[in-house]
Parts: structure tokens; sequence; C-alpha cells
């Protein structure tokens, strides 16, 4: 068996060879970058060990370094060191202008330390250290001379070497820095430079000293004087208080009086109180009994209308028995009575009626010539008016005589006869024609006539004086009509009818003598109704109207109830007053004798202040004295160590402290501080390394390599085993026959297997070997980039054993696993099937594509259905084809994304070229003459704010920026790429702040206890600022940092900065141009490992491509060269063979992009921090670009494969195979 | 009467040697022949007697170190590779012992690869008509037998209406009685539909049912037999 070993290497070489290289270069990865980033981590970690790392950093104003040893009085400090530190500025051998902050380097020091240094020590006063990365930045060299500012003027210094130090990770202008600055950096020199500053200082410092002596002097004047006010004031406070005691006994006296006087009237109070409550409740009575009365009128409304009605009634019966009987009274009712009883068949009407007759012809005759005397009887009367009927009837007949027919034939006689009778009845007029007053006439005495007779005038007159004796006709008659109306009133009361003069009297005597008892009765009746309606109120007159009454009546109990509920009111008022009254007496009561006991307790407070005034005042005394001793004796002691000069080497004003294991930090520093209480003091703490500033930016740079040190390799091993398992199972799949053979021959599948891992187990270990070396070489490559993210000068590439033989034992296991799992297939065999000649088989493809095809030529379906014919290769190889495309997009895009997020730094929001930083906030005067320099363009200012921006009780740090709101010097834009402009009120938050805060736009926030209200929220990415207007900035305290942005041209750099190092309170600037060079060079790692994915990516995927196109066209090498005997071009052949390649790259494409889509938004995800978050930027151009990679290699694959195809012959080809 | 033939393919003179030294051996040692139009030729020999080597050269898929192979007055050894592609594709069609039918592809796809250079859009189903399968026109290889295999390369082969039909041990891969079919399908060919048809064959019986019978040995043409009364297909046994 172990002869097979080297004959099946020898048969499947080519495929053996891709599986040697796609698994050294995973080995070679993993082991190269784990060992490059372990490398990094070792030298990263001597490095800052040997930097011995302060728990705490005190910073103070310039003391001096004997301070340490009181400083190191406290138990939990077990070492300090000092130094002292300035900023100035450093011109280079370029004569670039560059900001540094020097340290003394003092040697002697018990605990300094140890720079990783090729000279450990400075030797002479005008040597200096740099920073190694700030050198090399600047491109300064050991050697070299430099210019330091060193007390206004440029002094020559030797760099006499480079160090590296751990803090300058630390250094950026500010946390959020959004850029580094390499015009910025550490040197390390002798004390004499910075000390040499330090000499006028000194110079003043004595000044002010022996100021400060001749103050204490006058000082201790003025507390002796204040101390011997102190004495007459406790003196002038015990008189005082000994009259207020006298004062105090006179006042009590006068108050227990007036508790007396409070108790009576409290007492006469409550009984007048007592009163208003019966009286209160008497008016609820009587209310209520109002309120009753009124309810029982409306209730018995009815009532009372009936008893009106009956009252009423009445009243008309007894005005009708009045009448009656006045009208009895009357002469002529009581003489037609007695009268008419004589004649009881006489009808009344009709007597009436004559008479009316008789009365009426009186007054027509009286017109016609008839002439009476009223006073004259009725006898008389009836007497002279049968006369006058008499006359008128022979008159009529005399008249109508045929003779008078033609009055112009009668005789004077006859004419003169009617002349008399027409002036007998006053009917002859002389003005009148003759004939008409005769025919008047003679109408006149018709009409009279005719009245005589048709009313039986002669009747009546003879009936009068016989139905009535009366003196006179009006007698006559005015008796008659006191009579009818005497006989309806009569009949109207008894209910009779009375028609003749029988009924008359007989009626008259039956009821006329019963009208006053009846009368009597009906006022009884009515006094009844009246006493009946008392119990409501109700007088007669009342009658009248009752709904008025007792609308009335209603309205009057209303009033009533108002006036009782306003006397109720009144007297609440009064009880509530006099509740006041108890109260204010109660309270008086209280307040007269709290007085008293605050009197008493004042009294003994007063005496026991006066008594340890007295105690004070003496030790005060004594304190001062005291004092003023030691600040005498200190004052003299710091003359005498000016006096002596004592060495400026001994200055420091920087205090690195080391605690005790197990001490307490925070109450150490509060110790520290205490003892350093006569400095200025800032306390820059971390209390460990491992908490520091710079060991978190240390991880957070080492948490990225890490990552893709170990992830990536990861992944490449993952696609490996694939590709492994694709390769193995092509060899196992291409060696049917052998196999079958092999089985036949009687090995066991066992023996098989072993066979083909032991094939694997040798590629494996070449493929280690190569891994090996690629892993070495890769180290070296990457630890030179990894140097970027540090300042380090030196690299130690120390192979990382451990990861070595890991990929080692990876890379073998991963081979023999996925040639395991290939040799699957092996106990599929049979052995009599692969010593036969294997039948046709048919293949099927995706139906979705057999539709797209149905249409296609049979040499289409030819080339399709072969790619589908092994399944599991076809998605394997799809698989790693797609892995690469997603290796190679999400590179791509996170090369874009990263160069999107410098864009977005330095195309969009950063519009200016230098940003330039001061100690304080620059003047006016200062802005004035920037502006004047006629190389400077567009100047703001842009102050820092550094502050805690709290927002219903969640508090977080900000930085915050002050700028006119009209800059165009920086660009802001909202979430949706909207440009905004800087708030003139409120505040502008950037969003993750805002996220952080929980707030949105318009709500308000408070900074430094002002509400601030946010008027937008900003999208930025980096440098996470919040922007105000100036005028805003004013009201959020003191500036943080002073600074001014302004455009400026490459060329006038140094200019501007030559001009800017002439102002102490210059710090130092920022160039954008600098800025972005530095940040690239940072990103250089990230392009690396993109760089380094896209290459395995397009390396895995051409091997994948290659293999899989050729075992396809090698499987179909008979059909093809039938295809190619039957006189098929070979370029024919190619373009349909071409489809295959064509699908794989297709599907792979479908399967690749979207996951790398998805890769490079979580690789970015990953890759983003608190200072940096990238955006997924996504071009076209990623697209493209994988995809012709991708279709480039694709197409390599196919003509590789069409050039073997070339060399195909013929003849051997289409031969049926032994 | 024979020299009135139309001569469809002429050979002349040609050598083809594998190896070098003493291992060199002659597959083709000075042969010249012509294949006329419309006959039935058997070309006999044991097995490396260079026949196969003969029949490959004539259908341009070998070219001989010497000689002159020509057809329509254009000699194929001077041909390139494209142009002996393209001879092939419009004059020669093939059948071989081991059928050589594509297994992706139906009875009828396989057929029709070649039918585009005929000008017949109906040529495959009247190829599949002459062969007798035009039911199983939509089966794949591995649903048909060995002879209904071998039946569907003469179709293949005739599908592009070629001039000369080259079959290389066609009844090899086959049984007594499909052989003898194929043999029936070939004859008919030739008799029926004029077409010239080239049988290389270590089979001498086969020989009785052609027009002319060419023997081979070492290389060489031993002999060439006209056979004026050729036995039907039907009756040649072996």
């Amino acid at each position: 068996m172990k002869r097979m070993i080297f004959p099946v290497i020898k048969k499947y070489k080519k495929l053996l060879i891709s599986v040697m290289l796609v698994s050294a270069m995973g080995c070679g990865f993993m082991s190269g970058l784990s060992s490059a980033y372990t490398s990094l981590q070792r030298t990263l970690d001597g490095y800052v060990e040997d930097y011995h790392y302060p728990d705490a950093m005190i910073t103070t104003t310039v003391t001096n370094r004997n301070m340490i040893d009181k400083l190191k009085q406290v138990d939990a400090v077990s070492e300090i060191n000092a130094r002292l530190c300035g900023d100035t500025y450093l011109k280079s051998p370029q004569g670039r202008y560059l900001s540094v902050r020097v340290f003394t380097y003092n040697p002697d020091d018990s605990m300094q330390f140890h720079y990783w240094s090729k000279k450990s020590s400075i030797e002479n006063e005008d040597e200096i250290l740099l920073e190694y990365n700030f050198a090399e930045d600047n491109g300064i060299s050991v050697g070299q001379t430099v210019k330091i500012k060193v007390d206004q003027e440029y002094r020559e210094y030797f760099v006499a070497g480079t160090v590296t130090n751990p803090e300058t990770l630390a250094v950026q202008p500010t946390d959020d820095s959004w850029g580094s600055n390499n015009d910025f950096g550490y040197a390390y020199a002798p004390v004499s430079l910075l000390s040499k500053e330090y000499e006028q200082k000194y110079g003043d410092a004595k000044k002010e000293l022996d100021g400060k002596q001749e103050e204490l002097d006058k000082g201790w004047g003025e507390t002796e004087q204040k101390l011997s006010d102190a004495e007459q004031q406790l003196e002038d406070a015990k008189k005082q208080l000994a009259e207020s005691k006298e004062t105090f006994s006179s006042s009590y006296q006068e108050a227990q009086e007036k508790l007396t006087q409070l108790t009576e009237t409290e007492t006469e109070l409550n009984a007048t109180k007592t009163e208003l409550v019966s009286k209160k409740e008497e008016l609820q009575k009587t209310k209520e009994t109002l309120r009753e009365t009124g309810n029982k009128l409306y209730d018995n409304i009815s009532t009372l209308n009936e008893a009106a009605e009956g009252i009423k009634e009445i009243d008309e019966a007894l005005e009708t028995i009045d009448n009656l009987s006045q009208l009895s009274d009357d002469k002529h009712i009581s003489r037609f009575i007695s009268l008419m009883s004589a004649y009881p068949d006489y009808y009344i009407d009709d007597l009436v009626e004559i008479t009316d007759l008789m009365s009426a012809f009186l007054h027509t005759a009286e017109t016609y010539g008839y002439t009476y005397d009223a006073t004259d009887s009725v006898q008389e009367i009836s007497d002279s008016m049968k006369e006058y009927m008499d006359q008128v009837m022979s008159d009529k007949e005399y008249v109508h005589s045929e003779q008078f027919d033609d009055l112009s034939s009668i005789s004077d006689e006859e004419r003169d006869k009617l002349t008399e009778i027409m002036k007998r009845y006053d009917l002859y007029n002389s003005q009148i024609p003759f004939e008409e007053c005769f025919e008047n006439t003679k109408y006149t005495l018709d009409s009279l006539a005719d009245t005589i007779e048709e009313n039986a005038l002669y009747s009546v007159v003879a009936f009068l004086p016989e139905a009535g004796s009366s003196d006179s006709l009006e007698e006559l008659v005015s008796g008659i009509t006191t009579m009818t109306n005497y006989i309806d009133t009569l009949s109207e009361y008894t209910g009779e009818t009375i028609e003749t003069t029988g009924d008359l009297a007989s009626v008259y005597s039956s009821s006329v003598g019963q009208l006053d008892q009846k009368k009597t009765e009906l006022k009884t009746k009515r006094t009844e109704i009246l006493d009946s309606l008392s119990e409501y109120g109700v007088t007669e007159e009342d009658l009248s109207d009752v709904t008025g009454f007792v609308v009335a009546k209603q309205k009057t109990i209303n009033e009533s109830i108002d006036q009782i509920d306003e006397g109720i009111t009144q007297i609440n008022d009064a009880m509530t007053q006099i509740e006041d009254s108890l109260r204010q007496i109660a309270e008086g009561r209280e307040t007269i004798q709290t007085k008293i006991e605050d009197a008493e307790k004042q009294l003994t407070d007063a005496e026991s202040e006066i008594s340890q005034n007295e105690e004070t005042y003496v030790n005060e005394r004594s304190k001062a004295l005291s004092e003023f001793d030691n600040l005498k004796d200190e004052l003299e002691k710091a003359v005498k160590q000016l006096n002596e000069g004592e060495s400026y080497a001994m200055l420091c004003n920087q205090f690195l402290v080391y605690f005790k294991d197990g001490a307490d930090p925070d109450a150490a520093l509060e110790e520290l501080k205490g003892i350093l209480a006569g400095e200025e003091v800032e306390v820059k703490s971390n209390y460990t390394y491992e908490n520091s500033a710079v060991k978190q930016r240390i991880n957070d740079n080492l948490k990225t390599i890490e990552t893709l040190s170990i992830l990536t390799p990861s992944i490449f091993f993952g696609i490996i085993l694939i590709v492994v398992f694709l390769f193995m199972s092509l060899i196992i799949k291409q060696s049917r026959r052998e196999i079958g053979i092999l089985r036949a021959l009687g090995f066991t599948k066992g023996n098989i297997r072993a066979l083909y891992c032991s094939v694997n187990f040798i590629t494996s270990l070449m493929s280690i070997v190569l891994g090996t070396v690629m892993g070495y070489v890769l180290m070296l490559y990457v630890g030179n980039y990894f140097r970027n993210f540090f300042p380090l000068f030196e690299f130690t590439y120390q192979p990382n054993l451990l990861m070595y033989l890991f990929s080692a034992g990876l890379t073998i296991v991963v081979g023999l696993i996925s040639t395991i799992i290939s040799t699957g297939s092996i106990s599929k065999v049979m052995p009599s099937e692969a010593m036969s000649r294997p039948a046709p088989e048919t293949a099927t493809v995706p139906k979705l594509l057999e539709r797209l095809i149905v249409k296609a030529s049979p040499m289409t379906k030819f080339s399709v259905t072969t790619l589908f014919r092994n399944k599991m290769r076809f998605v394997f190889s799809v698989i790693c084809i797609a892995a690469s495309v997603m290796m190679i997009f999400s590179s791509f895009a996170f090369i874009t994304s990263k160069n999107y997020m410098l864009h977005q730094l330095y195309g969009e929001r950063i519009h200016y070229d230098c940003q330039i930083y001061f100690k304080e906030d620059p003047d006016e005067a200062f802005m004035k003459e920037m502006n004047d320099q006629e190389y400077v363009r567009n100047v703001q200012k842009m102050p820092f704010y550094q502050s805690d921006i709290t927002f219903k009780g969640k508090s977080e740090k900000a930085l915050i920026n002050a700028v006119q709101t009209d800059t165009e010097l920086i660009g802001i834009y909202d979430s949706s790429g909207k440009k905004l402009t800087v708030p003139e009120d409120g505040i502008m938050l950037e969003r993750h702040l805002a996220e952080k805060l929980g707030v949105q736009k318009g709500d308000t926030v408070s900074i430094n206890g002002k509400d601030i209200r946010i008027e937008s929220i900003s999208e930025q990415s980096i440098a996470r600022s919040q922007y105000v207007s100036y005028q805003t900035g004013k009201t959020l305290g003191d500036i943080t940092l002073g600074c001014i942005i302004c455009n400026i041209s490459e060329d006038d750099e140094q200019r501007l900065i030559s001009f800017l190092t002439k102002n102490d309170n210059y710090l130092y600037s920022v160039f954008t141009r600098m800025a972005l060079q530095a940040n690239e060079k940072t990103f250089k790692t990230y392009d690396l490992a993109a760089w380094i994915i896209i290459v395995f990516a397009i390396i895995i995927g051409l091997i994948i491509v290659i293999n899989t196109a050729q075992t396809n066209l090698l499987e179909k090498k008979r059909e093809l060269c039938v295809l190619r005997t039957l006189g098929f071009q070979q370029s024919e052949i190619s373009r349909k063979w071409f489809v295959q390649s064509l699908l794989q790259f297709i599907f792979s494409c479908a399967v690749g992009l979207p996951t790398g889509i998805v890769i490079a938004k979580l690789a970015l995800q990953k890759l983003g921090n608190e200072s940096r978050e990238y955006i997924f930027a996504n071009h076209f151009t990623e697209y493209l670009l994988t995809i012709l990679l991708v279709l480039g290699y694709v197409v390599v694959s196919h003509l590789i494969a069409m050039r073997t195809m070339k060399k195909w012959d013929l003849v051997e080809s289409v031969k049926d195979k032994e | 009467m024979k020299k009135e033939r139309e001569v469809l393919l002429e050979a002349d003179h040609l050598w083809k040697s594998y190896g070098k030294g003493a291992a060199k051996v002659d597959a083709l040692a000075d042969v010249s022949l012509k294949i006329y139009n419309g006959e039935l030729l058997t070309i006999l020999g044991s097995s490396g007697s260079g026949k196969s080597t003969l029949l490959n050269s004539l259908g341009g898929m070998d070219k001989p170190d010497k000689g002159m192979i020509c057809c329509g007055g254009v000699d194929l050894c001077q041909m390139n590779d494209r142009a002996l592609t393209s001879y092939r594709k419009k004059n020669i069609g093939f059948v071989f012992q081991s059928f050589n039918l594509i297994a992706e592809l139906t009875a009828k796809e396989n057929v029709a690869l070649t039918a585009d250079t005929s000008g017949d859009p109906g040529i495959v189903e009247k190829v599949f008509d002459m062969v007798g399968l035009t039911e199983k026109m939509k089966n794949y290889p591995s649903q048909l037998s060995g002879g209904q295999q071998q039946r569907i390369s003469i179709a293949r082969a005739l599908a592009k209406n070629p001039a000369l039909l080259l079959c290389d041990e066609p009844t090899g891969a086959l049984d007594y009685e499909t052989g003898k079919q194929i043999l029936v399908e070939l004859e008919k060919l030739v008799r029926t539909h004029g077409k010239t048809v080239v049988i290389v064959t270590h089979t001498q019986e086969i020989g009785k049912m052609s027009d002319r019978v060419i023997k081979m040995r070492n290389g060489k043409i031993t002999e060439v037999v006209e056979n004026d009364d050729p036995v039907p297909a039907e009756s040649v046994e072996w």
C-alpha cells in the first residue's frame, strides 16, 4: 500500500499542489499574523513594564523637589518621583517650528523613568533626548542640532538620542481628536533648560517673599488690633447681656398680664359664639316653616281658587237681593204691584207694548200738530188723543174727496178749508206749491190713520186709563219701565217665570218676604269661607287674584328665606371672626410664650456664647501668635533658600506617585492634595496602569489588531477546510477506478482511506514548511505596519512557536478531516463496478435553470448539465468562490468606508487648514493681529468647553465648541446629509451624545446648572463635538482651551508658527494637511489587512476556479473530443463551455455579494469605537471591481482549461479506454 | 465500369509512424487508396495493422507524417487544425465502436448537435426515421441498449449529411444480433440512400457485404478485393 502513495501524488500533483498552496496560505497567515501580533504585544508589554507607569500624576505650580519628603510621609505612598515640565517650541534642522513638552531628565533621581533609549542619559547641559516618533515624523535624527526656545530666545541643543514613551499615546490634543498631531512632541532635557525660564520667576518670587514678609508684619499688626477689638467686643457683649436680663424680667411681667387679658376675651367670645349658634338654629327653623308655607300655598292653589269663586257667587247673590229690596221700595213698584194684583190677567208684555205704542204715537202726533200737557192725567191724555185721532180720521176722509182730484178746479173755499187742514198738521208752506203740500198732507194723514188702525189705538187709548191711574203718562211709562226691570230681577232671583200681573203678585208675595233671611244665610256662608282661608293667610282682597297672591306670597317667602340665609351667613361670619379671634388669641399666647422661651434661650445662649468667645478668643490669640511665628519661620526659610541659591535642579511641577499595594488611592490622593494645599493642584490619577487612558488606547488598538490577526486566519481556515475537502473529493472521484481495483485486490476501505490520508499528510507537511516560511515573512512585513499604531522605534520579532505549532497542527487536522470526509464516498465504490466501464449517467440541473436552457443549443445544455453533474462539487466551488467574492467585496468596502470616513472628516467637515490652540482665549488685539497677517485667511475663534451635559439626572462629559453661527470653516450635517447651521441660542448636540442622554431636538439639557435647549442634532461619526454660538458659549463658564481656526496655504505654515511662538499664550497648532497624512499612516495597517484578505481571496478563488474548471473539463474529455471529431471548432466549444464558468460566477456573486455586504457591515461595526465610527460606504466601484476581479479569474481559469483542451489527442481520447 | 465511378477521396503514399529508434512502428507505410462515391468499403486487418490510423487520417482526425489525402482537390495534410475541423464537420460522419454519445443529452439532442450543417431543418426526424428509432428520441443514452446507442450514433453521423461515413469497428461493442442490425442499417444507407460508407473491422465476414475490401497488415495494404456481388448484410455471419 505504501507503494501507492507516491504514484497517487504523482498522478494528482496539480490538485495536490493547489491543496498545498491553500493549506500553506492558511498556515502562513495564522502563524505569521499571530506571531506579528504576539511580537507586538510582547514588545509593548516590555515597553510599558520598563516605563514604570505611575499610579497618579499630580501637576502643581512650580515647587521644590523637597516636597517629595513631605509627600512620602503619607502612608499609602510607596514611592514618589518628581520632574519639571513645561511647554516651549523647537525649531527643527529643516527650519520647522514645532511645539514641544520638555521634561527634565535627572539621572540622579532614585526612581527615574527607564526610557527605551539607546542612550540612557544626558551627559551635557546642551544635550536633549527627543521622543522617537516625534523625531522621526519631523525628520530629526540623532546627532543633529535643534533650536529650543528658552527664556524668549532660541538656544541650540544637540539631539543625543531618541526615547519612546507610552504617554505619547495619550497626548493627542484632545481625547476626541480629529487627527494625530505630529507637530507636538516630547523632549527630555537637563533641568537647566526649563529652570532658566524660571530664573526670572524666582527673582520675582524673591520680591514676592519680601513683599510677603512686609505683608506678614503688617498682617500681624492688623491681627493684634483685631484681637484687642475682639476683647473689647466681648466686654460690650457681657454688658449688653446684663441689660438684656433686666429688660427681660419687666417684659415677662407685661407678657403675663397680657395673657390674662387674652383668657378673659376668650371666655366672652365663647359665650357670644353659643348665642349665635342658638340664633342660627332659630333662623334655620323659621326658614323651614316659610318654605313649608310656600309649598302649602302652591299645593292648595285650586282650593283657594274654589273659595274665591264661592265668595264671588255669594256676593253676586247678595247684590241681587239688595237690588230687589231697593226696587221693592220704589213707589212705582209698590203702586203697580197693588194695581196689578187687581188685574191678574193682564200680560205684562202687552201692557208694556201698549204703553210703548201709546208713547210712540204721542211722539208721532206731536210732529203733526198734536199737543198735550205732560202733567195731565192718563185719562185726560187719553181723551185728548181720542179727539185728535177722530180729527185725523175725519180730515183724511175729507182730503180723499173726489173734488180734490183736480185741485185746479176747486173753489177758493175748498182751497181755504184744505189750507186750514194743512196748517192743522203743520204741513202748509206758502213757498211750496199747493198741490205738493196737499199731496204731503194726504200722505201724512194716510200714515197716521194707518198707525191708528193698525195699532188699534182707539182700544189702547180706552185701556190705558183703566190699567193705570197714574197722574201722568210719563209717570206711567216710567213706572212700567221700572216694573219690567224689577220683574227681570225678581225672575232671575227666584227663577220663576213672570208673564202676567197675577204671576208678579204671587211671586212677589212669596219671595220678597224671605230676602233678609236669605241674605243672612249667604253672609254666614261667606264668613265661613273666609275663615277657612285664614290658615293660608289669605284675606278677602287677596281672593280677587289667587295666582297673583300665591306668586307674590312665594316671592315674599323667598325674600324672607334669603334674608334668613343672609342672617345665617352673617352669623357664620361672626363665628368665623370669633374663631379667628380665638385662634389669634391662642397664637398670641403661644407667640408670647415662645418669645418668653426665646428670650430665655437667647439669654442663655448669649451667656454661653460669651463664655465660648472668651475661650475662642484665648485660643485664637495663641494660634495667631503661633501661626505668625510659623509663617515668619517659613518665610525666613524660603528667603534663606532663595538667598542661598538652592539649585534650580530641585525645581519641579509634577509628582509621579506610586501607591503601596492595597492602599486606598482616593484617600491617599486627598491627603497628598492636603499637603500641596498651597499650590494649584491638578491630579491625573488612574491608580494603576491597567486603568489608565494609555492602557485603554493601547487596548483599543490591540483589540483591532488581535481581531485581524486571529479572526482573519480563522476564517481562512474555515474556507481552506472546504477547499481541501473539495480537492480531495475531486481526487477520490477521479480515482474511482483505482479504488475499485484496490478493493478488488482485497484492500479494506480503511487501507484505502489511510492511503489518501497519507497523501494528504505529506501534502500538509509540505504546506507547513511553505506556510512557516510565508508566516515568517508575513510577520516581518506586518510588524512594520503595526508600528504605525504605537510609538515604538524597535520591534522585537519573536515567532510565536506555539502558534506555529498550532498552525501546523491545524493544517494537518484540517487536511485530514477534509480527507476523511471526502473518502466517505469510497464505501460507495463496488469493486465490480469499478472494474467495468462506468455506465453513462445523466445529470439533472435545477428546474429553474432547466427551463432557461430548454431552448438553448444541445452544446449549451451539455455544458450546463456537466456543471451540475456533481452537485456537491458545484455547491462547494460556489461556496468557495462566493467566500472569495465576499472577502474581496468586504475588503474593498472597508477601504472605501475608511476613505469615506477620512473624506467626511477632511472633505466635508473641516474646511480650515489650521487649528491653533492657546492656553487661554486669545484677546481681540491678538485676533486683529492674526487677521492682519497677509497670509492668514478666514480667522475665527473656536474655543473649547469641556463640560458635563445633564438631562433628567443622566450626565455625560462632552466637548463643546463655540463657533461663529454662519461659519463656512466647519461643515456640520444632520443624519440626512443636510447642512446644519449653528444655532444663535441653544445647542447643537452630536447624535451619539444625544442617544446616550436620551434627548431629542427641542429638549432642554443642563450645562453647569444652566438650561439650554437642543436646537438640532448633528451626525458627525467622528470628532463628536457639540456646537454653540459664541454668545451661548460665554454662558457655559470658563473656556477649557482657547482655539482659533483659519485658512492658510502650505507655504505659509512656518511663517504662521514663527508668528505664533512669539506669543506666550500659544500652545500648538495642528495643520489639517498633516493630520490627514498622519491618519492615513495609521490606516495603512487596516489597508494592509484588507489587501491581505483580497490577495488570499483571489488566490483561493483562482485555485478553486482553475481546479474545478480543469476537473470538469477532464471528466468530459472524451465527450469534448467527440465534439471536436464531429467538427466543432475549439472556439465554438470554448464559448459554450464558458457558460459553466459564467454560471459559477453568477451564483457566486449572488451569494457572495450580499454576504460581503453583511460581513463588511459587521466588520466596520467591530472596528469602530467611541471616537470613530465607520459608515458602510456603498459605492458602485466596489461592486464593479469585485465583479471584474472575480470575472477576471473566471476568464483566466477558462482560458487555462481551453489551453489544456487544445493539447488533447483526439484519436486517443475518443477510443474506448481499457 | 469502375473507372467511371467518382472518386470521393484519394490517399496517396501515406506514411505514419509512432515511437523512435528501435521502438519505431510504422502504422502506415506507403498506403494509397481511393474511395468512390456511393460505395461500401471495408478495411480489414488485425489489431495494429494500421487500419484505424488510416481511418483517422482519412477522417481528418490524424495527420500522416507523409503523403497526401485529396478531397475535392484539397490536400488534408496541408490543412491546419481549424480547416481540418471544418472538413470533418462538412464531410465526415463518424461511427465509433463505443458509440461516444453524450450522456447528458437526449438521443434527439445528440443528433441535433451536428444537424445544423445539413441545411435541412427536418433532418433530425428524417435520420431517426432512417435508423428506425423515432420513438426513442427523448431518451437519454443511459436509457438505450447498445444497438440503439449505435444507431443513434449513426443517426448523429448522418444528421450532418456527410459525404463520407467512417465506421470504426461499429459492431465491436455489440452482440451478434445487434451488430448484424447495425450492418443492415449501414448497408441500407449505401444501397438505399446512396451514402459512402467505410467500415474498419477485424471481422472478415463483414467484407462480404462490401463493394470493396481492403486488407491491411503492418501498416500496408496487402490486398484490395473488388466484390462484384456483395451478399446482403442480413446473410453475413461471423
